[in-house]
Formats: C-alpha cells, sequence, structure tokens
C-alpha cells in the first residue's frame, strides 16, 4: 500500500480523509445495542471537535515539571499538552543505534513514514467504541510511535504523559507500538489534567506484537473530574508473544476505556489488570474482549474496583474461545468492593467457547467492606475513615502485585492515596 | 433399577413422536389477525375485559421488534403467518378419563397421563393442543378450597381471586413473545392454594402439540396464600413434523407472605418446536419460589425464570440442566430482581453440549438501591463433548449499596479425560464411561428432581449421548 508514495504528507491526509468518511457514515453508538448496555446515557454522545491552540510557553513548562515528578529515570519520556508536544527527552543512543523508535507521532510520519503508515489506524476494535475510533483518526491524533526491531530487548520504561489545558478543548491521543520478533520493552501512558476545565480525550492504542515479543503496557488516567474520557485499545498478539496491560483509572467524570485482545498466534499469553476508583459522579466503564484464535494460547483478566459514594463501574467483558483455539486457559475476574450505600458496580463477564479442549472460568463478585476487618483496625486506634482507606487500598493493592510492574508501585500508591484524601472525607 | 416402563412419565422422545388426524371442532384458521383473536373469544365465550386484554396485547405484539440485537439468530425464522393459533375439540375439559375423547385418550395413555395420576398426583390437567383435554384433582384438596382449572374456566368461575393478578407478574408489554401469549392464550392451568393449606403431592399439567404448524399458548397462573405451598410439574412432547412449531407460554408465580411454590418443567419437544417462553414469580414476605427447570427437546429455547423479591427475606432459586445436542440451541437462565432487604437468591445452572449443540446461560442479577442485606449466589457449569460443541454465559449483575454479598461464577470443561481413562481400565465401555461422567456432572442437580424425573432425565441423556463419541 505505501510503495513508492511520492508526498507522505499528502498519504496520511488521503488516509485521514477516509476515515472522516467512514465516521460520517458509521452508525452512531445506540443504547440498545448490548455492548452499551448500561452505559451512562453521555457516553452516547459525540462531541464536536474543538483542537485546542497551542499553549503559552509557561504552560508548555510546567507541564514538562509535573511529568518529570511522575516516575524515576524512565529511558524517554514524551510529553504532550492539548496534543501539542511539550518536552521529548528522546532514548539514549545506544538504543537509537540498534534501530529503536520511540517518536511523537507526527515526527515519524515526517521521518519514517513508510514504517508507520503500513499499521497506522490498522486496528480493530468492535467493543461499541469504533464510531469514537473514526473521529479520533479523523482528528488531530497525535502521540507515540514505538517500534522495537528484531532481538532488542528494552530495559527501561517508555513513558508518554497527555495534559489536558485549555476550556472544552478536544484531545486525540494516539499511541502505536509495533514490537517485532524476539522483542521486550515497557510503555506507560499517563492522562492528567493541568487546570479544572471539561475536556474530551478521545484516546486510541494500537499494539502489534509479532513471535515471542514482550511488552508491559500500562494506562494512568488522573484527569480533572470535569473532563470526559473515550478510549479504545487494540492489540494483535503473534506466536509466543506476551503482553502485560494495566489501567489505572482515577480522574475524568465518565471514563470508558474498551481493551481488545486478540491472541492469534499459538501459546500467545495475555494478562489484563486494571484498578479503578470512581466516587462522587464519576463512572468507569470498562469493556474487554479475549480473543483465542490460535491454540494453546492464554489469557488472565484480573478487574477491581473500588466503589465509592455516588461512584459507578461498568465492567462487561468476554472470552471468546474460536474453535481452532484448542488447548486455550482463559480467567476473568471482576471483584468490586462497594464502600456506600450510593455505590454502584455493574458487572458482565462473558465466555462464548466454540472449542472443547479448554480450561475457562470467570467470576464477578460484590461485597462491602469486612466489618470485621474494620473492627480489628479500628480496635487498634486507627480512625474509621483511615481505617477504611487502608483496606481499600489493600483491596487494591493486591492488582498492583500481581502486574509485577514494580517501577509502577510507588507512583501509583501516591496518585491513589491523593484520590482516597479527596473522595472519603464525607462520606 | 428402574426400567422405561416403569416409570411415571415416558419422556423419550420416540415415545413421543407420534400423532393423530383429529377432526378439530374448533379451528381458528392459519396467522394472526384480530379476527382470530375474536373467535378464540367467542368460543371461549368470554367476559369483554378479557377480549379487550387481548387486543390490546395483539397491537403491542405487532409493535414490538424481535430482540434481534441479543437473541439467537434462529429466532428470525418463525413464521408467525403460517402458524394456527388455536385448535380444539371443544372447550370444557372432562372430569373423568371415559368422557375423553378416544384419539387423545389414546395419546394420553400412550404418555402415561392416567398411570401417572392414580400413582403419584394431587391432581393433573392434560392439555391436547389448545385446550384442556382432562383435569381432575383429588377431592380432598377441593374440600380444602384448592383451585385447579384451566385459564379459561378459572377467570370465568373465579375472576375475583385470579383476575387481580392476571399479567400482573408479566406484564403484557413486558417482552414481543409475553404480548403473543396474551393475545391468544388458551389453556394451562389455574391453581389457587388458600391460606395455610400446604399440597403435599405434586400438581401436574401435561402439554401435548399434535397439529402441524401450530402454536401452544398455555397460561398458567399460580397463587399460593399466606403460608400456603405448593409443588407443580409439567412436562410436555410433540410430535416430529415437517414444519416448525411454536410453544409460547406464560407462566405467572404469585407466592404471598410465608408461601412456597415450587415449579417443576421437563422440557423435552421434538427437534422442530420454537419454545419461547416467559416464566416469571412473584415473591412477597419470607415467601420461596423455586424453578427447576430441565431442558432437553425444541430447536430454539429462551427461557429465563425469574422471581422479583418483592417483600423482605424472600428467597429465589434457579436449578437449571439444559442439554443441547446438534440442531439445538438451548438460551436459558435466571433472573434475580431483589425489592427488599435481606432478600436472596440462588441460581445453579448446568448445561451440557453435544455434536454442533449451542447452550447458552443468560442471566440477571439486579439489586436496587437502598436496601441492604441481600445476597445473591450464581454459579454456572458447562460441559462440552464434542470439539465443535459450543457454550456461552452471559450474565449480568447490577449492584448499588455497601450492605450486600454478590458472587456470579461460570466454568467450562470437557469431559475429564482422567475419568474416561480410570473407567476404560477397569473394562467400562467408552460410551457407558462417557455417559457415566456425564451424569455425574449432572448428579448434584439431577437428585433435586422428583426421583421419576430424576430417573428419565439420566436415561435421557444416554439416549442423546449415544453416538457423540470417536
Amino acid at each position: 500500500m505505501s510503495e513508492g508514495v511520492d508526498n507522505w504528507g499528502q498519504w496520511f491526509e488521503g488516509l485521514r480523509l477516509r476515515e472522516l468518511k467512514a465516521f460520517e457514515k458509521a452508525k452512531l453508538p445506540d443504547k440498545d445495542d448490548p455492548r452499551w448496555r448500561w452505559a451512562d446515557a453521555a457516553a452516547l454522545e459525540i462531541p464536536q471537535m474543538t483542537p485546542a491552540p497551542i499553549p503559552a510557553i509557561e504552560t508548555l513548562v510546567l507541564a514538562k515539571q509535573h511529568a518529570a515528578e511522575l516516575f524515576e529515570n524512565p529511558l524517554a519520556q514524551i510529553v504532550f499538552v492539548d496534543g501539542h508536544l511539550a518536552a521529548f527527552s528522546a532514548l539514549p543512543e545506544k538504543w537509537v543505534k540498534k534501530g529503536v523508535h520511540f517518536l511523537p507521532l507526527s515526527q515519524a510520519k515526517q521521518e519514517i513514514p513508510a514504517l508507520v503508515a503500513p499499521m497506522l489506524f490498522q486496528s480493530i476494535h468492535s467493543l461499541g467504541g469504533d464510531p469514537f475510533v473514526r473521529w479520533h483518526r479523523a482528528g488531530n491524533a497525535e502521540g507515540v510511535f514505538l517500534h522495537v526491531p528484531k532481538g532488542v530487548a528494552l530495559d527501561g520504561l517508555l513513558s508518554v504523559v497527555h495534559f489536558t489545558h485549555a476550556q472544552n478543548a478536544t484531545l486525540c491521543p494516539h499511541a502505536l507500538c509495533l514490537l517485532e520478533e524476539n522483542t521486550q520493552a515497557s510503555l506507560v501512558q499517563s492522562l492528567h489534567s493541568l487546570s479544572p476545565s471539561p475536556a474530551f480525550v478521545c484516546e486510541e492504542t494500537e499494539i502489534f506484537l509479532g513471535k515471542n515479543a514482550a511488552l508491559n503496557h500500562s494506562g494512568i488516567q488522573n484527569l480533572d473530574t470535569l473532563v470526559r474520557c473515550q478510549r479504545a485499545q487494540a492489540a494483535v498478539l503473534g506466536e509466543g508473544a506476551r503482553l502485560r496491560d494495566f489501567s489505572t483509572q482515577l480522574g475524568a467524570k465518565l471514563d470508558r476505556r474498551e481493551c481488545n485482545v486478540q491472541l492469534a498466534g499459538a501459546r500467545a499469553d495475555a494478562r489484563l489488570f486494571s484498578v479503578g476508583v470512581p466516587c462522587k459522579g464519576q463512572c468507569f466503564d470498562q469493556r474487554t474482549y479475549q480473543g483465542h484464535l490460535a491454540p494453546d494460547t492464554s489469557s488472565d483478566l484480573f478487574y477491581k474496583n473500588g466503589v465509592l459514594a455516588q461512584g459507578r463501574s461498568v465492567f462487561s467483558g468476554m472470552i471468546d474461545v474460536k474453535p481452532k483455539a484448542q488447548g486455550t486457559a482463559a480467567y476473568q475476574s471482576n471483584r468490586n468492593l462497594l464502600m456506600s450505600d450510593s455505590a454502584q458496580a455493574v458487572s458482565m463477564p462473558g465466555l462464548e467457547i466454540g472449542a472443547n479442549d479448554v480450561k475457562c472460568s470467570h467470576g464477578a463478585t460484590d461485597a462491602p467492606i469486612d466489618p470485621e476487618q474494620l473492627f480489628y483496625l479500628r480496635q487498634r486506634g486507627i480512625g474509621e475513615q483511615q481505617a477504611r482507606a487502608l483496606l481499600l487500598e489493600g483491596f487494591l493493592t493486591e492488582v498492583i502485585e500481581r502486574t509485577e510492574m514494580g517501577e509502577l508501585k510507588a507512583p501509583l500508591q501516591k496518585l491513589l492515596a491523593q484520590k482516597l484524601e479527596g473522595c472519603l472525607d464525607g462520606r | 433399577m428402574q426400567t422405561p416402563d416403569d416409570s411415571a412419565l415416558n419422556l423419550d422422545r420416540e415415545k413421543g413422536n407420534f400423532s393423530y388426524d383429529v377432526d378439530y371442532a374448533y379451528d381458528a384458521g392459519v396467522g394472526l389477525s384480530e379476527k382470530t383473536i375474536d373467535y378464540i373469544s367467542e368460543v371461549k365465550k368470554e367476559a369483554q375485559w378479557i377480549r379487550k386484554f387481548r387486543h390490546d396485547a395483539l397491537k403491542i405484539f405487532n409493535e414490538k421488534p424481535l430482540p434481534l440485537n441479543w437473541a439467537p439468530k434462529d429466532i428470525q425464522n418463525v413464521e408467525f403467518d403460517k402458524i394456527r393459533y388455536y385448535l380444539s375439540q371443544g372447550q370444557m375439559p372432562s372430569r373423568d378419563w371415559e368422557d375423553v375423547p378416544d384419539k387423545i385418550k389414546e395419546t394420553f395413555e400412550r404418555l402415561g397421563v392416567p398411570e401417572q395420576e392414580r400413582k403419584f398426583l394431587a391432581g393433573v390437567e392434560a392439555q391436547f393442543d389448545s385446550e384442556s383435554a382432562y383435569s381432575r384433582m383429588k377431592e380432598e384438596l377441593a374440600k380444602q378450597g384448592v383451585i385447579f382449572m384451566g385459564s379459561t374456566e378459572a377467570l370465568r368461575e373465579h375472576p375475583e381471586i385470579f383476575r387481580p393478578w392476571f399479567g400482573k407478574v408479566i406484564p403484557v408489554d413486558d417482552n414481543k413473545f409475553s404480548a403473543l401469549n396474551s393475545a391468544v392464550f388458551s389453556g394451562g392451568s389455574f391453581i389457587y392454594v388458600p391460606k395455610g393449606v400446604k399440597v403435599k403431592q405434586p400438581l401436574q399439567a401435561y402439554f401435548r402439540i399434535n397439529a402441524e404448524s401450530f402454536g401452544q399458548f398455555e397460561r398458567t397462573l399460580i397463587i399460593a396464600d399466606e403460608g400456603a405451598e405448593v409443588t407443580y410439574m409439567e412436562g410436555c412432547t410433540a410430535p416430529r413434523f415437517e414444519t416448525s412449531t411454536l410453544h409460547s407460554a406464560v407462566v405467572e408465580l404469585v407466592a404471598l407472605k410465608g408461601a412456597k411454590i415450587q415449579y417443576i418443567t421437563v422440557q423435552n419437544w421434538s427437534n422442530n418446536v420454537f419454545n419461547l417462553v416467559t416464566k416469571r414469580g412473584w415473591a412477597e414476605e419470607d415467601a420461596q419460589v423455586r424453578w427447576i427447570d430441565c431442558n432437553i427437546g425444541s430447536r430454539l429455547t429462551m427461557k429465563y425464570p425469574a422471581v422479583v423479591l418483592n417483600g423482605k427475606r424472600a428467597r429465589g432459586e434457579v436449578t437449571s440442566i439444559a442439554l443441547a445436542n446438534t440442531g439445538q440451541v438451548q438460551d436459558t437462565g435466571a433472573k434475580m430482581i431483589h425489592l427488599a432487604d435481606e432478600t436472596t437468591s440462588n441460581v445453579v445452572s448446568k448445561s451440557i453440549s453435544v455434536g454442533t449443540g449451542r447452550a447458552t446461560y443468560r442471566g440477571l442479577t439486579h439489586m436496587k438501591p437502598g436496601l441492604k442485606g441481600c445476597k445473591s449466589n450464581v454459579v454456572c457449569d458447562a460441559l462440552l463433548i464434542n470439539t465443535n460443541s459450543r457454550t456461552d454465559t452471559y450474565p449480568a449483575i447490577n449492584i448499588t449499596g455497601d450492605k450486600h454479598f454478590v458472587q456470579h461464577e461460570a466454568s467450562v470443561s470437557k469431559v475429564n479425560a482422567e475419568q474416561i481413562f480410570y473407567m476404560r481400565q477397569r473394562g467400562i465401555g467408552e460410551k457407558e464411561a462417557l455417559s457415566l461422567s456425564v451424569n455425574g456432572f449432572i448428579n448434584e442437580l439431577a437428585r433435586q428432581f422428583p426421583m421419576e424425573y430424576s430417573v428419565e432425565l439420566k436415561r435421557l441423556i444416554e439416549m442423546e449421548m449415544e453416538g457423540s463419541v470417536g
């Protein structure tokens, strides 16, 4: 498709216009569609595209400072404000020499278009948010391009940070990750806000893992509570590939995240983790798909929500085992801790099994804080508020531990503590 | 060991695969229109309010789309305008076996209905196409005030008891098929058990489709007054015709304060029957509603027995076994709606898919805001026999509040190879070993069926499994 292109600018513009056309023709999200069952009504609306202007220098500097505080010594980091590049600390020379690309998407489109073009916007999501994906692709999609060539194993954290800032801005953060055969990388994508302003974040993440490639991918969403967020992520795993995916939902008013994993090669393995803490009118909507297309593949999903007063969580997951995928092992677990009388948790775990030599199970639980545990802590002089916070933290930490992404533990615990401080009072 | 002939109900599908040419005295013809409904209403000499109820329901049926956004695709193949909606030989059920028309009597005799009654039933109602052909209840129950009769009779003779609950647990517009049933319902059982009366032996209905391209739309309403207890069993068969047949029942159960209702179904329709049934129980304070449901037959079954837990400490239970063989879709499940404090629900579902059969569990657990102390437990296990067998699980759980405990778990597995090896090693043939293993899988649930049913169930499963090895 991209052979012998003279003008890459035009080529990418053509791609964008095709997506725009597809968006205009797309059927809009529909509340009767099972993929939107029990979704917030507001989640179905597609807003007007209003990209924000380039922020002032001081805003960009502020963003750079905030981003620097997030993780200790990332290998490389790219920072955006309202979709505009604010800071870019590139990969050390050693990795560049090995042919690794970690660049802002716009830069990659200019410098290595032939590498970007074949895979950009090729992901199939199909968990309900497709019109949003079209909208994203037709808009100002900006973000990161990661390419790891055959046999290279990166040993540090790659970080991409998006900040919202301008009033009512629409952002389209994009990530395209291509990991070739026998590679290894860790990528964290964070969404934060510089100011308490409403905005609409419409994100797409595309992950392609070649034979025996291993990616640790995490997404931290800590947007301002006026922001609405709609995200779609799709990963295709080749033979023996491994994906660790970890999502944290703390901010935003409404955050819908779709996570589609296709285990396309034999023995591919995906572990999906998530923690969410919705409170005070927040709704976190999680839709997942574990598609087993090849034999001897395995997947394990572990999603936990600690739902506080007036918070709402929606989990809908599907394990789909195709007839070819004999020898599959697939698990799915959604556990919700309901911390208030006004907390709501919806859970729709699903199985569609078309092969018989499989081990598949799913489970969902909803429960309050164990009064005995609370009593134990209170008895030892810990205040009610603090005791509840501790128990919630313990509940969520189990997920963080299981991700085996040690580098994220401290930053996440800090964000979680901030969140609980703002949420648990005035229960 | 009981041989098939000794068993109370011969549920063997071959036993049911016969039909008679019957001269129907009343036939509403093919297709559905306002005229069909007027015809049914006139034949039944119904009160004006029932006729209006039917007409309103028809409008809703015509307006409502099929639930294509989630339902199995085969539902589109129901040909509503090719179905015969009412057929009967006369609308008064006989009280005496001798008075039943010969051909109908022959049918039920082949199926063992009168033997059944003599053996252990407190009452029996046998429906042949649209109307009850035979209805009888033991005298002592009648003396205690128990009412057990067909829908037409009951609405005519006891409107003061049945009308207040009729169409209340399942509103006409609940779904397209509840609307269809409300428009053309005929037959079924209406039961009233007075305060404190505990009916020890089960009441039973037997449903038989005899005519080709026929739709059976029975309507059942069981009211157990305060502290009353009753068990009801239904069985169904139809001959194998070339064209498809539709069975679309509405079953409403009302358990008032402290009452207990147990409703047992063994569904063994032939493989051309669309079985699209709405079943729901209403439980007041301290009441219990329990559905024991077994689906073996039909082409497509869509059935999700529900319990609305409306009073404090009410309890709802569903125990379900489904067997889907090649050409069959068993789309079954349970819905538990918690509307009061300290209500509890328990669902245990086991399904077996054989050949290219597809078994689906579809469920709902809902706890409305502002409640405390509710508990719900759902367990579904699926067993896949062949490499291309298929199973799906679609539960939905919607909980508000921090005073409830809810859990759902499901698992899918194939027949345990080690178990088979163990048995084969001890000289048990492969077929027998497989059948033993499958029976072991459902044993815990099968035991909860009355003895006669559980024996039949095991035998049926053995039969269905034949030829599935290799």
